[in-house]
């Protein structure tokens, strides 16, 4: 599979496996959201970050320790060990399939005042594109209108977007997702 | 150096995630062995039986699940044992126990079934029984020879070295 640089360069997938489709596009999206100056934020990634270091940073202590002195002597610490690494992980786990769920991409419009957050979803042996768009206004902006509240959901076959070489086809589907922003962001809730 | 190139390309975040995946692995491996540990009140709840003084129940190469727990030792248990001194565990089973009135401490004597003598001759100089914390578990259940790997790789060391050069060759070839 090759790798998109930053600029446009061509991208090039094995159009059977639904994997890589899936990840073409939604790398095709980060891009272009990025290009309209959505700046990306890391507030999922940054959470199971820190969830994963502070378990991985007490089992290094631990390991350590008991290395270091018997076993009856560190048995103490050991237990606290292995409960805050179940609950980091515990955690980290829930966080992963209740509140990121789909999500791949949140992007921070700071002159429009609102942040877009894109999750897909592609079955395996079912090569459909199902992305959803949801976006709110940024906490204490003032911008006027108001955003469609309701997530929009896009529905495509993949190879709308590709050639039958596998190649990614940006034009259109940099054309299909703009078209969905725009219903996105101008619709007004009523 | 390739780390610092990644860095700049992708960001101190994306190198967090991949240290973060691959740390995670280990990490998860050392806590689940803890656990056990942990719940079987025991330093090491699986070990390899070395010698052939348990004949016919145990022999080299099997091996052992153990669960020390916290209530005293009886006779006729086959127990695993780790003198204060002595690095290597070894498993016998307890002949005689004696037990102090007052503080319920234990005093065990043990012998392995295919020995013709106590383990007296193992302990330490002047040592004629073994304490209760001195005793790492009770077998609880074996594999028969399944650690005989572990065993061929401490009588040959270059074995390691030929096992980790394998999988590092495998795991450069495997993901892409």
């Amino acid at each position: 599979m090759a790798k998109a640089e930053a600029g446009q360069s061509k991208v090039k997938v094995n159009t059977s496996s639904v994997g890589e489709l899936k990840t073409a596009c939604d790398t095709g999206l980060k891009e272009l959201l990025k290009e309209r100056g959505y700046e990306e934020m890391h507030t999922h990634t940054d959470v199971k970050l820190i969830l994963g270091y502070v378990g991985i940073i007490f089992c290094a202590i631990d390991f350590l320790y008991s290395w270091k002195y018997p076993f009856s002597q560190t048995k103490w610490f050991s237990y606290i060990s292995v409960s805050v690494y179940a609950l980091t992980s515990g955690l980290a786990l829930i966080y992963s399939y209740a509140v990121q769920r789909d999500t791949f991409f949140v992007g921070y419009n700071k002159a429009k005042g609102h942040v877009v957050s894109a999750g897909s979803r592609a079955k395996s042996n079912d090569p459909t594109y199902r992305l959803t768009l949801t976006t709110r206004p940024i906490r204490g902006s003032q911008d006027p209108p108001v955003y469609n509240s309701r997530p929009l959901e896009l529905k495509q076959p993949f190879m709308a977007w590709f050639h039958e070489d596998g190649e990614f086809a940006r034009p259109q589907f940099n054309s299909d997702i703009e078209a969905a922003l725009e219903t996105l962001l101008t619709k007004k809730t009523d | 150096m390739e780390l610092l190139s990644q860095a700049k390309k992708w960001g101190v975040r994306s190198l967090l995630i991949q240290g973060l995946t691959f740390l995670s692995v280990l990490t998860s491996a050392f806590m689940i062995w803890k656990g056990l540990s942990l719940f079987t009140n025991s330093e090491s709840p699986v070990v390899v039986v070395l010698s052939g003084s348990m004949k016919p129940a145990y022999d080299r190469g099997d091996i052992l699940f153990l669960h020390n727990g916290f209530s005293p030792i009886e006779v006729g248990e086959v127990v695993v044992y780790k003198l204060n001194e002595k690095p290597i565990p070894i498993v016998h089973r307890v002949m005689k126990v004696h037990t102090e009135n007052e503080s319920g401490k234990q005093y065990l004597l043990t012998k392995g079934d295919n020995n013709s003598a106590d383990d007296r001759g193992l302990y330490n100089p002047g040592q004629t029984w073994i304490q209760r914390d001195e005793i790492i578990g009770r077998v609880k259940g074996f594999v028969p020879y399944a650690g005989m790997g572990t065993i061929w790789m401490n009588d040959y060391p270059y074995l390691k070295t030929v096992l980790l050069g394998t999988l590092c060759v495998m795991s450069l070839f495997g993901s892409d």
